[in-house]
């Protein structure tokens, strides 16, 4: 069953006065239900158009984005989305921000911060919630943005190189989380990366994307089970090697 | 307070002493008629005696009076200004411009053609002050608009705020700083404003007191009222906008730059 | 997309943009027209732009307006000179050391907070009406906004950068001349225009309240007499004047030291 599905997307992006610039073009593919579906490519490539088109933030010049068999119309709560500089208001405490979209929504302030404590608890943030973002670390703060975005119980996560701006060794535990909190909640994902080995490690199946024409360079299916995505010992494992130097291949453009 | 905190503060007492000692010395060693150059003596006992009449606290009730409610006015229409154009890509262009232009008039130069509108008198003052408090509010709104975060908006939408609560709960927090900023900046224009506006056209007020006590060569009065001048606007400074700026700034954590 | 694909829209935008900055200014002069029908103004108080332009031109060639100019100009350049001369030394010695801060900063911040227009009564009894308060009122406010500039400039420079300096043996001049004066030189610079922007306010100020000529003292003074025509003469000069200093002058001025050292202020 699909989930998310893109037909002949083309997305143009243009300052006022200078020449427009294509940044997707044509591009059709299909994210099942459930799925982490991971998009890796070089950075010019138009893989963040990509989320913010499915998001809703920019309009198509032509094709459509379903989710859930309905066309998208703007913004909406039913695409939770990450974003790598996390996006917290300053001026709210974690509750606080992961409540707003709850608030948003009418939810009365005792129901939206106990359904917002429960999620602080899937990602670990209990002792923070009180805490203003400044007083986060990185990893703390995307946890955050992650809880903000489940607690809407939307139909997909839409994540844009999420833990680019964290340090590696909080990055390598947050990835192995991301797993676990989303095989918890059979969330559907789409991440987008420029890591090789954090699509790899990640994803059900993995989307190389490059520039126009022809921008699907390939789409490779992960087949090692979820259950063994562990950094302790996925790095020694000849499939995840095999795996990574393919992609990286496609990455390249061979 | 600490040890160190403490040698400063008498030093800066010290720097402050020096200076009316000398003064004080000066005036029997430069021979001068005494309005030409009063002593810190005479400008105590003009101190003492105007405050005895009720003439300097009713000034200062006058002056803080026309401060608060420029002030006041100011800062809503500045905000509110800077709300609209924010909200509205059309409306910044049409204004856009027109503001520019605006930045590069020279508040007091209005001060003759508000004379000729309004008189001489509390109209023409207060429109200075609320005048020069307008632009500062409006433009750091506007930057302050324009330094949120793109994603911060994005994200507020993806989670489904509406255009009206986007505006409550990113863009007004998010301008906030930067408003406050530059309240702080008007309060000290507007306090000037206030004094020019008090020195042309008023009957009562420190900046009056400044000025007609010199017609009279009464200029022991004169210094008096500059010495309330700054000892007014540093207790304003002090006591209310430093605080109010510093309650909302640090506890998000958020970093303004200061251009003033 | 060809470049001829793009040109047009282009320009069209462009013209939408020009057009849609020009409502406001013509709906202002639509109203200041349209005023006198429906509320009863003397005619005085509201000029038409006729009038105004027609004053523009008589003030213009009669040499008034370019001597008025003149005679502000040159008080302001003497203004800004003096103070900035008198400033730089003491805002160094505030700067590098820490004794001369103590002592002078209070009473700094407190002549601070006087600075400026409320000078003008008691210079005019040092100086009599004229140029005398009006040029001590600029240097009165340069100097403070000078003095707070070098200060903010030297104490911007990193530690780290001093440290690196002291290191490598600089000290005494060499220090000096090679950290702390072009460290400090941004914020200068950056400053100047701030302090540019005070003294032409005293300027004006001064004149209006002090002066017997310059550009302050005609719009007050046509004010007297109800010269609305002329009062409005001046502000528009006043700002286009301060539009080309600030575009032709300061803007560049910080474009070239700021930009071409690739910082942007030390952070």
């Amino acid at each position: 069953m699909s989930n998310i599905r893109i037909s002949g997307l083309t997305v143009e992006y243009g300052i006022e006065g200078q020449p427009r610039h294509l940044a997707l073009e044509d591009v059709s593919f299909e994210v099942c239900s459930g799925e982490f579906f991971c998009v890796v490519g070089a950075s010019g490539c138009g893989k963040s158009t990509l989320v913010s088109a499915i998001a809703g933030f920019v309009p198509p010049k032509a094709g459509r984005v379903e989710v859930d068999g309905e066309a998208i119309r703007g913004p909406g709560p039913d695409r939770g989305v990450v974003f790598q500089e996390y996006a917290l208001l300053p001026w709210r405490t974690v509750i606080d921000n992961v409540a707003l979209g709850l608030k948003f929504r009418g939810v009365g302030r005792d129901e939206r911060r106990r359904q917002a404590a429960e999620y602080l608890k899937l990602t670990g943030l209990e002792q923070a919630a009180e805490k203003y973002p400044h007083e986060l670390s990185g990893g703390m703060k995307q946890r955050t943005a992650v809880a903000r975005t489940l607690v809407m119980s939307p139909k997909v996560m839409l994540m844009d190189e999420p833990f680019a701006a964290v340090d590696a060794q909080t990055r390598v535990v947050l990835q192995q989380e991301l797993l676990r909190i989303c095989a918890a909640q059979k969330m559907t994902v789409l991440f987008v990366t420029h890591s090789v080995e954090e699509a790899v490690f990640l994803g059900d199946r993995v989307m190389v994307l490059g520039r126009p024409p022809h921008q699907i360079k390939d789409m490779i299916a992960i087949d090692i089970p979820r259950e063994e995505r562990d950094w302790g010992t996925i790095a020694t494992d000849p499939r995840f090697a095999v795996l990574s130097g393919e992609v990286m291949n496609r990455v390249r453009g061979n | 307070m600490s040890w160190s905190a403490q040698t400063k503060m008498l030093k800066g007492a010290s720097g402050i002493a020096a200076i009316l000692l000398l003064w004080q010395l000066s005036v029997y060693v430069v021979d001068v008629p005494p309005h030409f150059y009063p002593s810190p003596a005479a400008v105590w006992r003009a101190f003492i005696e105007m405050t005895e009449k009720g003439i300097l606290p009713s000034y200062i009730a006058d002056s803080m009076l026309r401060y608060l409610l420029g002030v006041l006015i100011g800062t809503a229409i500045g905000c509110a200004l800077a709300l609209l154009i924010a909200s509205s890509k059309l409306a910044m262009r049409m204004l856009g411009p027109m503001i520019d232009f605006l930045y590069y008039m020279v508040e007091l130069a209005w001060i003759p053609l508000f004379v000729i509108w309004f008189g001489f008198g509390l109209p023409t003052i207060l429109v200075a002050v609320v005048y020069v408090v307008i632009w500062p509010v409006l433009f750091n709104s506007l930057s302050g608009i324009r330094s949120i975060q793109p994603s911060l908006i994005l994200a507020a939408r993806s989670l489904g705020g509406s255009r009206w609560q986007v505006l409550r709960e990113v863009v007004l927090p998010g301008m906030l700083p930067q408003a406050v900023n530059g309240f702080r900046v008007a309060a000290g224009f507007a306090f000037r404003a206030l004094i020019f506006g008090e020195l042309i056209g008023a009957q009562s007020g420190i900046g009056y007191l400044i000025f007609e006590s010199t017609t009279h060569l009464q200029t022991d009065r004169t210094v008096l009222g500059m010495i309330c001048m700054g000892l007014l606007w540093l207790f304003i400074d002090r006591n209310y906008l430093r605080p109010f700026e510093k309650a909302t700034i640090d506890r998000w954590g958020m970093v303004v730059s200061h251009d003033s | 997309m060809t470049a001829n694909g793009i040109a047009p829209s282009r320009l069209a935008r462009q013209a939408a943009s020009i057009g849609l900055a020009l409502i406001v200014p013509a709906l202002v002069v639509a109203a200041w027209a349209a005023v006198p029908f429906f509320v009863k103004v003397p005619a005085y108080k509201l000029p038409t732009v006729m009038e105004i332009g027609e004053q523009f031109w008589v003030l213009t060639s009669s040499g008034k307006l370019g001597w008025e100019l003149l005679v502000s100009g040159s008080r302001f350049i003497v203004g800004l000179l003096l103070g900035t001369a008198l400033a730089l030394p003491l805002g160094l010695a505030i700067a590098l050391n820490r004794h001369v801060s103590d002592v002078v900063r209070p009473a700094l911040v407190f002549f601070q907070a006087i600075a400026g227009i409320a000078w003008v009564p008691m210079a005019i009894i040092w100086f009599g009406f004229g140029q005398g308060p009006v040029i001590f009122v600029i240097a009165n406010t340069v100097f403070f906004s000078t003095i707070y500039n070098v200060v903010r400039g030297v104490e911007s420079i990193p530690a780290v950068l001093r440290n690196a300096v002291r290191s490598m043996g600089g000290t005494g001049i060499g220090y000096f001349r090679e950290l702390i004066l072009p460290g400090a030189l941004v914020q200068i610079i950056v400053g100047l225009r701030t302090s540019m922007a005070f003294g032409l306010r005293a300027l004006v100020g001064a004149e209006m309240i002090a002066g017997t000529s310059g550009l302050g003292f005609m719009t007050i003074d046509a004010s007297q007499s109800y010269g609305t025509d002329t009062v409005i003469v001046g502000m528009l000069v006043i700002a286009v004047v301060w539009y080309v200093l600030d575009r032709a002058v300061f803007i560049p001025l910080e474009r070239k030291t700021v930009v071409r050292w690739g910082l942007q202020r030390f952070q």
